[in-house]
């Protein structure tokens, strides 16, 4: 399905927002368009295109309205993000020393060498790593993928409902 | 048919479609290609396959490149090394009579006494060893890693390793195959080559392999991880299972002369003859048995060439001076050039040894030695259909009467082996220890066996086994071992492109990047005394720290009173490892919202958020440790103009010291951008560290930069800072401090609260309060107009006391100032000492502005 296709790189903005609570609030997180994923013991990350981060802060806010220690931090400056679209399996494998599973939606380790957040949507894989390093990533992957023709596109949004199955 | 050259130790040599560098040099008649290592005996082309060492060469700079592997290019440069003053007239062959002085480890035995002889002759033995020179002033290669997740991996792509591929791939299995070589680049039998083109085509239309040629693999690791070295990127492959298909080469006949030019192992001789049309020798004599060494008289007989067929056990030595001219045995003196063998197959094992335990199988001649194409093809597909794990013990036959050159790598001799035994080195490891057999390029593929032969008939029936094999099973330069780790890998803040665009000179520091200076540090620096200066300090490690019990684990962390920082306050905290030693330093700012924001140094930040989840653990503490390093940016405005600057870009109220005091700390809208606002002092001057959304730094910084022109702005580097500290006698935590370091040896004891009930570090300190202090830190006014030189050994009256951490002179007060190192002298310590021809004095107090009102202006 996706070998063969073009092997695209884009830069991509995304509102990364952690929340860090207890365990018994942050299971009543929702969040509508929204990707949550829990990241570490007592830590969620949400992940949404920028225009909804502010829907996005109001929602945690609300849903660990009864924790009163609960943080609540837009994070979205520590990263840089990348969306691969085409033969992705592929360049993720020449960057990653382990395999790119389908689930969970969101995945952590190494890429590139660099600590690394992945999100693996049916058309689009998407990559977040600390925005001090993301011009390491740029670099790694199209040096890596060189030989599978990739294309380096221009900046463009993280959208998770459009992309999500 | 010849079309290109390469040269050649100054002459032009032709080379032809698919030669190598050997096949060409060996068409030009060079027959000795290097000398051995210890005795510098000639050596000349043997295996033709990459598995011996005799044929290293020098290849456009780069020191032992295999010239039998290297495919033959226009314009390479080719020198043969090893030989003095080279390698066809070495004066050093005088070696080989020197046997008597140069004993299996005679480095061990010999330049005892006197003791200034060692040295002198590890040097001269350096240099009259090894496998060539590396050239330092190549450039740079930065190599990719690259990885691969493939269900099977296939080591060799002969037959046997082509027909597993397919088999995989037809149950949907991803498949990557790697070889040193291409595919049959060095096969020589025109049938196996016939067989190895089919496979080829059904491979390289199959889409669910990958191949990798001209990639080595170099081990197997835990995982399994197989690294394999190509010229485009190191490949790190992690496959669920692995099948070895490496071949097998054939045995090296351990007898006297065994390593003249002209000795051949018989798939040499073969490659060399169907492939680029070479006859060995015209006279030649062929050892062995077999219907593959049939063929290879035959090609040889086809190329005009006389060939002399002798029984496994016909020949018992090999005579000759530069070359082979006679070999000597049961049917007496046989004159020829050249000699070659197939006396059986010796396997490729090494990766299969190393793959112990795991899913790590064996096809092909790997596991049996001398099969026919057919069986190789056969097991393998049913090998891997099977997924069984097929590995063969070596059978160890006995070898009581080993000669000659048993290691060709090492230049280990049988005499020596023997030598070696009598001196109690009774093992296969031991021995190889001892005289480093099998420890050479080939990693014992050629010697293991005589080794093990040798040990077998001397151990009175106790079992042998083989030496422990370990990777790199293949060759790897350290250009290979540092793929993947260019220096890219710096972290940049917001504003790295910016201070490109400013001209500044970036260095490296604890992992970031940082102007060093923007071209005039001493202007910079002036900026900062006289007028206003900005600084990226976006690397400072940041933290906020929240939960219920945030404050209980910061009171119980650090030795400073946490819980008395009312919100908008600040306070200097040290970060003790439980010894009492300093570890770290920074600030602790109260939030109002009952959190806390502290920071850590640039270099060690890192270290700092391992030691706060640590804690957090080991406690149980209900915390949440967030890092804000990369999130928040932060701009330093420092100087006498600073608020000046500020009021012109923010609400002038909000900033005065009324509003906002040293050591305290708000929140505040600074040209737009909201910003923790810090008042801080570490460069001595009024100073405001604006922390701020890091994608907020640029439009920030253009800001201050634009509204500060008219106050004589400046932005300084680090170079600027470490002078404007140490006027102010500030510490730089590492460059100032040892791993012992103690707050009151840095004279910072007002830092630690050590009537607090418990805090980490504290029963160190209590301890180490009992002894008596030996050294400490102290700050040095020198005089005169010259600061010594950082690293200086301080004295008193010409006695070692001590040296210095950090020096500089400083322009604004006229002498060098330091921080040093100082040793108790008698009763206490020195007040006035000396320092790289300067002489200087003791002082108690910050050279600049001693009573900080500039900082609390």
């Amino acid at each position: 399905m996706e070998s063969g296709s073009v092997l695209e790189v884009a830069p991509v903005d995304a509102a990364m927002v952690h929340c860090l609570a207890s365990a018994s609030a942050l299971g009543e997180l929702r969040i509508d368009d929204a990707l949550v994923a829990p990241i570490a013991p007592g830590e969620l990350l949400v992940v949404s295109a920028p225009r909804d981060l502010a829907s996005v802060l109001a929602a945690a806010r609300s849903a660990l309205a009864g924790d009163p220690h609960a943080l609540i931090l837009d994070l979205s400056d520590a990263y840089d993000g990348f969306r691969i679209t085409g033969d992705r399996r592929a360049a993720f494998a020449r960057c990653a020393d382990w395999p790119l599973l389908e689930s969970p939606p969101l995945q952590q380790g190494m890429v590139a060498q660099l600590a690394a957040k992945v999100v693996p949507l049916r058309d689009a894989l998407f990559l977040f790593v600390g925005s001090h390093v993301g011009h390491h990533l740029r670099r790694r992957m199209l040096a890596a993928c060189a030989d599978l023709g990739v294309r380096e596109l221009g900046r463009d949004e993280f959208r998770f409902k459009a992309a999500a199955e | 048919m010849s079309s290109i050259g390469l040269t050649f130790e100054g002459r032009s040599i032709e080379i032809e479609s698919g030669d190598t560098v050997a096949s060409a040099l060996f068409r030009a008649g060079v027959r000795t290609f290097t000398r051995s290592l210890k005795y510098h005996r000639r050596r000349g082309l043997c295996c033709l396959t990459g598995d011996c060492p005799n044929c290293f060469v020098n290849v456009d700079g780069e020191p032992a490149v295999r010239a039998c592997c290297t495919r033959a290019e226009a314009g390479m440069t080719v020198r043969r090394e090893g030989g003095w003053p080279n390698v066809d007239r070495d004066f050093l062959a005088v070696n080989d009579h020197l046997h008597w002085a140069l004993p299996v480890g005679f480095y061990y035995k010999t330049f005892l006494r006197p003791r200034w002889a060692w040295p002198q002759a590890e040097r001269l033995i350096r240099r009259l060893t090894g496998l060539g020179t590396v050239d330092l002033a190549r450039p740079r290669v930065n190599r990719e890693q690259v990885h691969h997740h493939p269900g099977l991996l296939v080591v060799g792509a002969g037959v046997a390793g082509l027909a597993a591929a397919l088999a995989a791939s037809e149950s949907d299995e991803r498949v990557v195959i790697c070889d040193a070589g291409t595919i049959g680049q060095f096969v020589g039998s025109p049938a196996t080559l016939r067989r190895l083109r089919e496979l080829e085509l059904e491979v390289r239309k199959n889409t669910s392999i990958t191949l990798l040629e001209q990639a080595a693999a170099a081990g197997i690791y835990e995982g399994p991880l197989i690294p394999a070295s190509a010229p485009e990127a190191l490949h790190l492959i992690h496959p669920r299972r692995v099948v070895v298909a490496t071949g097998a080469v054939d045995f090296h006949p351990p007898m006297i002369g065994n390593d003249l030019p002209g000795v051949f192992l018989a798939r040499g001789a073969a490659l060399l003859a169907t492939r680029h049309r070479l006859a060995v020798g015209s006279n030649v004599v062929a050892v062995g048995a077999g219907d593959e060494l049939a063929e290879t008289a035959q090609s040889l007989r086809d190329l005009g060439v006389t060939v002399t067929a002798l029984p496994s056990d016909a020949v018992e030595r090999i005579e000759g001076r530069s070359g082979v001219e006679a070999v000597v045995g049961a049917a007496g003196r046989i004159r020829c050039d050249a000699v070659l063998f197939s006396l059986g197959r010796e396997p490729r094992d090494s990766l299969l040894r190393q793959g112990t335990g795991l899913p790590v199988t064996g096809v092909g001649e790997v596991v049996s030695p001398g099969c026919s194409l057919e069986r190789a093809e056969f097991e393998a597909r049913e090998t891997v259909a099977g997924a069984g794990v097929r590995r063969v013990e070596r059978r160890v036959e006995s070898a009581p009467n080993l000669r000659g050159c048993v290691c060709l790598c090492e230049d280990v001799t049988a005499d020596e082996l023997e030598l070696a035994w009598r001196e109690g080195f009774r093992s296969p490891e031991l021995l190889k220890r001892y005289t480093t057999v099998t420890m050479g390029s080939c990693q014992g593929l050629l010697c293991q066996r005589h080794l093990l032969g040798f040990v077998a008939a001397r151990a009175d029936g106790a079992p042998v086994a083989a030496t422990t094999s370990r990777p790199p099973a293949a060759t790897l330069t350290l250009e290979d071992a540092a793929a993947g780790l260019s220096d890219e890998h710096m972290m940049h803040t917001a504003l790295h492109e910016h201070h490109l665009s400013a001209g500044a000179t970036m260095e490296p520091t604890g992992g970031w990047l940082r102007p060093s200076h923007y071209g005039d540090v001493e202007a910079e620096y002036l900026a900062v005394r006289e007028r206003v200066s900005v600084m990226d300090v976006g690397t400072l490690g940041k933290f906020l720290v929240g939960g219920k019990d945030a404050l209980a684990f910061l009171e119980q962390l650090y030795p400073t009173r946490v819980a008395t920082i009312r919100p908008g306050r600040l306070r200097y905290g040290l970060l003790l490892a439980p010894s009492g030693f300093v570890i770290d330093d920074g600030t602790i700012c109260a939030l109002e919202d009952g959190t806390f924001y502290l920071t850590f140094t640039s270099v060690g930040a890192a270290a700092a958020e391992s030691i706060l989840r640590d804690w957090a653990d080991a406690w149980g503490a209900d915390v949440h440790i967030v890092n804000l390093t990369v999130a928040r940016g932060a701009i330093n405005v420092a100087g006498p103009r600073a608020r000046e600057l500020l009021q012109g870009v923010t609400d002038s109220e909000s900033i005065s010291n009324d509003s906002l005091p040293y050591l305290h700390h708000r929140e505040l809208d600074i040209a737009g951008v909201r910003c923790r606002v810090i008042r801080l002092g570490f460069v001595g001057e009024l100073s405001f560290e604006l922390h701020h959304r890091s994608r907020e730094s640029v439009r920030l910084w253009d800001t201050l930069t634009d509204a500060g022109s008219a106050h004589g702005l400046r932005p300084h580097g680090l170079e600027a800072l470490r002078l404007l500290r140490l006027e102010k006698g500030h510490v730089m935590i590492g460059q100032d401090t040892d791993f012992d370091t103690t707050p009151a040896k840095l004279g910072m004891d007002w830092a630690v609260k050590l009537d607090k009930d418990r805090f980490v570090g504290k029963a160190g300190l209590l301890r180490a309060a009992t002894q008596p202090m030996t050294r400490r830190l102290a700050a040095i006014a020198f005089e005169g107009t010259r600061a010594p030189l950082e690293g200086s050994a301080l004295t008193v009256d010409g006695r070692y006391v001590g040296h210095l951490s950090s020096s500089r002179y400083s322009p604004v007060l006229g002498h060098g100032v330091a921080l040093g190192w100082t040793d108790r002298v008698g009763e206490g310590f020195p007040n006035r000492v000396e320092a790289d021809g300067v002489a200087g004095n003791v002082i108690s107090h910050a050279f600049y502005d001693p009573d900080g009102k500039r900082l609390r202006a």
